[in-house]
């Protein structure tokens, strides 16, 4: 239902809304002279005409309005037309209560009554308007809900007023010295009596107690029917929300009147010395932005305002993470069917590798002492003898390389290797004649 | 300075056990202390121990503890003398950046138009000022280079937005801004602000001589 509800509302907007200026102009001037009486509730085509020249007029408009198309957009909604009369034309309900609207807006008539008296006829809830639920919804219905518009028109003229004098004590910092005491007492002036307003409108609320309480009383009227008591419920809650509503916004506005009036006080004191400075403020402001650079998206102050600093000592507590292992099965490594024979096999290996190196380091080892002793050494006889004893040609070449590395760069003693005169052992085999000799001795 | 008993007595107070501790982490990392929010107990504390605390922080650390006000209202902090950084010297600083001093000077600027009302901003006020100000041609060249653009894309806004989002978030910290609501950049700026104008007081307060000695020098 409600999408439908919105549809219709979307197909009839230009007719329920006033599409321009000059439609609600007129609208409003026609509503305004009937009020007056300077035209009658039922109007001829004369006054139509009449009152369109004049808007006419007022928006100084060249082109005349055609008045048969705005007669036509407000037709529908805006006036109703009788036949066989010389003043067909009346305005609806609809088009009087929007003029209404719009005018307690610019100029709110509420403002003129006053709060007090309109609360003590209006709000107040007698023995009567509880006595059952339908005068209840009546009270509510329709005193509630006027004293409501009207309560909610004042605080909301009062917080516009308060919002425009505020925005406006701002501009007094700009003015010429001379002329801002005289200013400030004006503006002191203003905000008493907009707060005197403010201390009226929260104590004319005072009574809104004895309504809450006086419609808790009627709980026990009305909570043995269903219906009733839903009704009873909706309307006192809306009741208390609409008060406590009330208490915020007027207590906003009192905070923001005092605070005005503290600060304007103290303004009194340093008035000149606060202009200054924020001109000054505004002037540095205004430098910095004139002289300040953008490279490569870098923005740099200009080169004679200094970098400043201030004390920072951050801490931080290192925290070692807590790893919540909880239920984990270890991972075992697959077993597997051990190869003995290879195993064996490469036990033996290893071992033949290690028994030749320990031979090579020990015919290594013999041939060092006896050079350290000053021997010289033949290296063809030994390694005839290093291969009769090992039984294979590895050992006696190894140990070979193995001397010329170790006194190839050794000051104390020479090798010389004869390419000439080749030792040969066996035909596989062909070696230089090596000899070691010892330098010191 | 005066030099009161080292022993600092004061740190044996029922309060202190309660205070100390979370005044001493947030003010050694910049932060500005004001009676607001979740601030408002060690603001009590600063101002019952100001003496103690101040020279406290002067024995040990060799930095000030300051107490100043923006009208009226009061607020605390740590602060270098003249010469000396006392203890807090490599890196127990904290560099004020350019683009901080910017936003900073025009917070203070709000703040002081603001005298009469609630100091809340939020991010349509900021773009205000950007996009529609007397300096909208001069802001426009600082954060897009280019002054003379009619409108810039959606991205170069959102990215002067998240550019502005990091800055205040910083001045959270220091206490110069309150959030209000950090997702729609709605925030209310601190009396602390005020610190910006006293770290940078010879240059305000000789801005005329600043500026005719720049423009002499350009002409």
């Amino acid at each position: 239902m409600k999408k439908d509800y919105l549809e219709n509302i979307a197909q009839n907007y230009d007719l329920l809304v006033p599409k321009d200026k000059e439609t609600l102009l007129l609208l409003i001037s026609l509503a305004k002279k009937i009020k007056s009486g300077e035209i009658e509730q039922e109007f001829s085509q004369h006054d139509f005409e009449t009152s369109l020249f004049e808007t006419q007029n007022i928006l100084q408009r060249d082109e005349s309005i055609q008045f048969e198309n705005i007669s036509k957009r407000l037709s529908q909604y805006f006036y109703t037309t009788i036949k066989d009369t010389e003043t067909p034309y009346q305005l609806t309900v609809y088009a009087r209560e929007l003029c209404d609207l719009i005018e307690n807006q610019i100029e709110p008539e509420y403002a003129k009554l006053s709060l007090r008296q309109t609360f003590k006829r209006t709000l107040p809830l007698t023995d009567n308007d509880i006595l059952n639920i339908e005068n209840f919804e009546y009270w509510f219905k329709i005193q509630f809900t006027t004293s409501k518009k009207i309560i909610n028109a004042h605080i909301e003229n009062l917080q516009r007023f308060v919002d425009s004098q505020i925005s406006e004590l701002g501009s007094v910092l700009k003015v010429e010295f001379e002329n801002v005491k005289d200013k400030l007492e004006a503006f002191l002036q203003t905000l008493k009596k907009v707060s005197e307003k403010s201390e009226d409108l929260t104590e004319t609320l005072i009574f809104k107690t004895d309504i809450i309480k006086k419609i808790q009383t009627a709980e026990e009227i009305f909570k043995d029917n269903k219906a009733d008591w839903e009704k009873y419920i909706t309307i006192q809650n809306e009741v208390t929300y609409f008060f406590e509503n009330i208490d915020k916004r007027v207590l906003a506005i009192n905070e923001k009147i005092q605070t005005a009036r503290i600060r304007l006080k103290s303004l009194f004191k340093e008035l000149r010395y606060k202009r200054q400075y924020k001109i000054k403020l505004e002037k540095f402001l205004q430098y910095i932005l004139e002289n300040s650079k953008n490279e490569k998206g870098k923005i740099t102050l200009p080169i004679n305002i200094l970098k400043k600093h201030i004390p920072f000592s951050k801490q931080s507590l290192s925290i070692i993470p807590n790893v919540d292992f909880g239920d984990i099965s270890p991972i075992k490594p697959p077993s597997f069917k051990i190869d003995e024979k290879f195993e064996q096999e490469q036990k033996v290996k290893a071992e033949l590798i290690l028994k030749k190196q320990e031979s090579i380091a020990k015919w290594i080892g013999k041939i060092d002492k006896l050079l350290q002793s000053g021997k010289n050494i033949d290296y063809s006889q030994w390694f005839n003898l290093i291969y009769e004893e090992e039984k294979q040609y590895d050992i006696p070449v190894e140990v070979c390389y193995g001397l010329i590395e170790k006194y190839s760069k050794d000051e104390n003693n020479k090798i010389t290797i004869n390419k000439n005169s080749p030792y040969i052992k066996k035909s596989e085999i062909v070696l230089w004649n090596m000899k070691i000799k010892p330098l010191n001795f | 300075m005066e030099h009161e008993n080292k022993t600092f007595e004061f740190l044996n107070e029922e309060s202190s056990k309660r205070y100390f501790a979370e005044l001493d982490f947030a003010i050694r990392q910049g932060r500005h202390i004001q009676e607001y929010g979740k601030d408002y107990k060690i603001y009590k504390y600063i101002a019952s121990y100001y003496k103690h605390l101040e020279n406290y922080y002067y024995s040990l650390f060799g930095i000030y503890l300051r107490k100043e006000n923006n009208d009226q209202l009061f607020y605390y902090f740590l602060d270098f003398g003249d010469d000396d950084k006392g203890k807090f010297t490599g890196s127990r600083s904290l560099e004020i950046s350019d683009k901080q001093v910017i936003i900073a000077i025009l917070l203070l600027n709000l703040y002081k138009e603001k005298f009469f009302e609630d100091k809340e901003i939020r991010w349509r006020d900021i773009e205000n000022i950007f996009e529609n100000s007397e300096q909208k041609k001069l802001w426009q060249t600082l954060f897009f280079k280019d002054g003379s653009k009619r409108n810039y894309s959606p991205p170069e806004h959102e990215k002067l937005k998240e550019d502005i989002l990091k800055i205040l978030k910083g001045f959270d910290k220091l206490g110069w801004i309150a959030w209000i609501d950090k997702s729609e950049i709605h925030f209310e700026i601190m009396p602390s602000i005020d610190r910006i104008a006293k770290l940078y007081k010879n240059e305000i307060t000789n801005i005329d001589t600043i500026s005719t000695y720049i423009n002499a020098e350009r002409n």
